[in-house]
């Protein structure tokens, strides 16, 4: 199994990285971890640096593009976040991924109608699958188009669900879920609660360092 | 001016939201603030100073248009005008509010990155906060007039990312060469910008 993520600039310290290395280990012992990074020091010595700049001073976020790159992985590779949590194993993310398009978590925890009014999407790109080729048309835009994109678009999210739904596959429900929000609209909706899925994501929570520290301390593993 | 026709308009789309676009509601709300009233006022007055006589507008990131277009209509007469908006509820609302006005038209389209031949003389965009800088407009068009607003307000999560401080950073945005009218005033605590020119 291939993971990446990317760290550019100070907001997340390597722990974060190493962090996810640690959790990654404990399901998938032969699992290839890259990290996509402005600055490689103090990340574990078997973690796979891959060099970038910072080409987003403002908002870091926009970095991620550079994910999108034909050719830069040569298997489909699950991206994470640096800040979330793996509960249980990822096969299920590559299992049901589709070979020719990006796939991508829907924010399933809110009614399409108020994802759209909180964040303008139902897109969230916490988590991705990415192959050697199912990100092309994203990666065409960006060299066409990034000084537009950037400037009328806060993050990816937005810009993909207003520019690139047809090239895009939701992953199924229930492989991961928000801290903050919950899992699935209407049904499983309760806040700040941890839950036996694959992948937590802090996404808006405000005590997202306090749980997390909490949860690397104990090592504990849910399910 | 008749407050009394937007009103009426908004009056009218509201039912249409309440039974097709519920989450629109705050939004749709919003649409007749103050502030926007005031900033459309606050057009109409300059453009009309600077070209008394207009026969077609097209607005880009139109939204509703439902003070624009009376304000506009007031100002010069019932004359053409296409609304531009990427959001296809909105547009659909706009499309109800406008159904029995022949001469506004209004168009499902993303004006950051479709092609789109604007027909009108006058170009407007009183939303250039939210998205790319208006020279990728400007550019393709050396005949019309530009009436471009922005505002300094960057608090706006999610929204107001490519905020103007002042004129001539929206004009330098803009790549307006030919100014006509450039000016800024305190609306709602915020300094709103507008530069109307070629």
């Amino acid at each position: 199994m291939q993971v990446v993520s990317v760290k550019v600039g100070k907001l997340y310290g390597v722990e974060y990285v190493n962090q996810l290395y640690k959790q990654l280990l404990t399901f998938h012992k032969d699992c290839v971890y890259y990290c996509m990074t402005d600055d490689p020091e103090g990340l574990h010595k078997d973690i796979q640096i891959i060099k970038i700049t910072d080409s987003f001073k403002e908002r870091k976020w926009w970095n991620k593009i550079k994910l999108f790159e034909p050719g830069l992985f040569n298997e489909p590779t699950i991206y994470l976040d640096l800040d979330c949590y793996i509960h249980t194993p990822l096969d299920k993310f590559l299992e049901t991924s589709h070979p020719d398009k990006l796939n991508i978590l829907k924010t399933a925890w809110f009614s399409d109608g108020i994802a759209k009014k909180i964040h303008m999407c139902n897109v969230n790109s916490s988590i991705m699958v990415i192959n050697d080729h199912n990100c092309e048309p994203m990666w065409k835009e960006c060299h066409d188009h990034i000084d537009r994109m950037y400037k009328s678009f806060y993050g990816l999210d937005p810009w993909l669900y207003r520019r690139h739904m047809s090239s895009m596959q939701f992953f199924q429900p229930g492989l991961a879920y928000s801290f903050k929000h919950g899992c699935m609209y209407p049904l499983d909706i309760e806040q700040n609660k941890l839950r036996q899925l694959p992948v937590c994501i802090f996404d808006d929570a405000q005590n997202r360092k306090e749980v997390l520290d909490g949860l690397w301390q104990s090592s504990k593993v849910m399910g | 001016m008749d407050y009394g026709k937007v009103q009426k308009l908004w009056a009218k789309g509201l039912g249409y939201v309440a039974d097709n676009h519920i989450y629109k509601y705050k939004d749709y709300s919003e649409a007749v603030f103050d502030t926007q009233i005031e900033s459309k006022e606050w057009l109409c007055h300059q453009l009309k100073k600077v070209k008394p006589d207009v026969k077609h507008i097209s607005i880009l990131a139109s939204w509703y248009g439902l003070v624009a277009v009376p304000f506009l209509y007031e100002t010069f007469g019932e004359i053409d005008i296409d609304l531009y908006d990427v959001d296809e509820y909105t547009t659909d609302i706009a499309k109800h509010i406008w159904n029995d006005y022949p001469k506004v038209n209004v168009h499902t389209k993303d004006v950051v990155f479709d092609d789109i031949d604007y027909k009108g003389e006058v170009i407007i965009n009183t939303s250039c906060e939210h998205m790319m800088d208006m020279k990728y407009i400007t550019k393709n068009y050396n005949d019309k007039l530009f009436v471009f607003q922005s505002n300094d307000n960057s608090n706006v999560k999610w929204l107001h990312i490519n905020c103007a401080m002042n004129q001539g950073e929206l004009i330098e945005q803009a790549g307006l060469t030919d100014i006509k009218y450039a000016g800024s005033k305190i609306i709602y605590e915020h300094k709103r910008i507008m530069v109307i020119g070629k």
